[in-house]
């Protein structure tokens, strides 16, 4: 699938999914699978990307917002984020909203 | 697991507690009671199946250390249905103590023998709510005494474990220093004094409590703790709830509510807690999961700075955390100050 093809989709938190932002001191973040149960241990950045899901909007503008909190050039975060992106699909973290 | 949730709490994170009200039946009309009805519906063995199921799968993907117990209404008028619990239990490797919560007044010779052969069965805990039959029929009508006494009597003599529990209202205050006696006479392990929580069908103008007289009331437990304690008698006297430490430091600790316990109902609904009417989903259709990551009910109340009132910023919040079931009895909002907490008090007690 081409690039411009993804970038106009749209991909949310599975309902099978939710994020958790311990409290400040602690900076704990953690993503529950609420049907199977098991807790997933994130990093900020991790949990700061998936939190950038829930805003149901294309994948085009998910980059750009997550350019601008990291400062990073697009191209080189589409290079860090395709292996997180593909695995998040795959185990069902992220779905495709139609 | 509750290290995800918990900040500087007592609560320890390797274990996890069920209070699985599997039937509604009950043969006494206490006074009071949280029922909201006495119109039992009965319960299938297969729906019984469908939610141990779930209890256990749940516990065992924590890999947590499972307790349960099993109450109801009151768990012996459908003994049959407690057996299959009990036996579930004992086949399954997810639970490691069981306990029953019980009036006493069913329990014969019979039932005592069949109890004894679960090695899993760790407590059978009795309600008294009088050191004497006068108190206890009060509460629990006429006759109720002299059977939960034979119940515990059978209960003691045949080696099972047994704990007592008092509903501390204002009219059995009284009695608080002869149930200690009671209970410590009669060779029970443990004794609970719970306070009163005003909810339901119950009769909260005659039973409630004033911070005062729970204060006066705990000072006095506490005195008889220690005589007991220091005279080596095996009666444990229980004090690990909110509002202990401000008798004595080393005493007290959070509730475990939103930490690392559940209440189920009979028909699979889950509650915090019995005493907070606060209905979080049915685990047969939601599933124990959905509920518990999702609740903002409980995440409310694991997070302690959402708190409202004097108990959202008091010094020993880290300690204590208040009553939530108290809290919403009194005021309607979970989130309140534990109205029977005696350290912010101005005025009367």
């Amino acid at each position: 699938m081409n690039l411009f093809v993804i970038m106009q989709k749209i991909f949310t938190l599975s309902d099978d999914y939710m994020l958790y932002r311990g409290n400040d001191e602690e900076k704990d973040f953690f993503l529950f699978n609420v049907s199977a149960g098991k807790i997933f241990k994130l990093n900020e950045t991790s949990f700061t990307i998936l939190e950038s899901f829930s805003e149901n909007v294309p994948f085009s503008i998910v980059l750009d917002n997550l350019t601008k909190k990291f400062s990073v050039e697009k191209d080189v975060l589409i290079n860090d984020l395709s292996d997180l992106m593909e695995k998040w699909i795959k185990i069902g973290v992220l779905v495709e909203n139609e | 697991m509750t290290t995800l949730i918990n900040s500087g709490s007592k609560v320890k994170n390797t274990g996890f507690y069920i209070q699985w009200h599997f039937l509604e039946s009950c043969n006494l009309r206490c006074r009071h009671c949280y029922q909201e009805d006495n119109k039992a519906k009965p319960v299938s063995v297969a729906h019984l199946n469908a939610i141990y199921d779930e209890l256990s799968k749940t516990i065992s993907t924590w890999k947590m250390n499972g307790r349960i117990s099993l109450t109801g209404g009151e768990p012996f008028t459908d003994f049959e249905k407690l057996l299959h619990i009990l036996n579930k239990i004992e086949e399954d490797e997810t639970f490691y103590w069981v306990g029953i919560l019980s009036n006493g007044t069913l329990i014969d010779d019979k039932k005592v023998a069949e109890l004894a052969k679960f090695k899993k069965l760790k407590e059978v805990q009795i309600s008294l709510d009088g050191g004497t039959e006068l108190v206890h029929d009060l509460t629990r009508g006429k006759g109720s005494f002299n059977k939960a006494i034979n119940g515990l009597e059978k209960l003691i003599s045949a080696k099972i474990p047994t704990a007592v529990m008092f509903t501390l209202t204002q009219e059995n205050a009284g009695s608080v220093p002869d149930i200690i006696d009671l209970a410590d006479r009669m060779g029970t392990d443990a004794l609970t004094i719970e306070r009163y929580i005003p909810l339901g069908n119950s009769e909260a103008g005659l039973l409630k409590l004033s911070a005062g007289k729970l204060k006066e009331i705990y000072g006095q437990v506490k005195q008889k703790k220690k005589q007991i304690e220091n005279s080596g008698r095996k009666l444990k006297i229980r004090t690990s709830r909110p509002l202990w430490h401000l008798i004595d430091e080393s005493l007290g600790g959070f509730c475990p509510v939103g930490y690392s316990s559940l209440c189920i109902m009979h028909d699979g609904m889950a509650y915090p807690c019995r005493r907070l009417p606060l209905p979080l989903g049915n685990v047969l259709n939601d599933g124990i999961f959905r509920i518990w990551y999702k609740s903002d009910i409980l995440w409310n109340i694991r997070r302690k700075n959402r708190m409202k009132s004097l108990c959202g910023t008091c010094d020993d919040l880290g300690l204590c955390g208040g009553c939530r079931a108290a809290a919403y009895a009194e005021n309607g909002d979970y989130l309140a100050q534990d109205p029977l907490c005696w350290k912010y008090k101005t005025g009367g007690l």
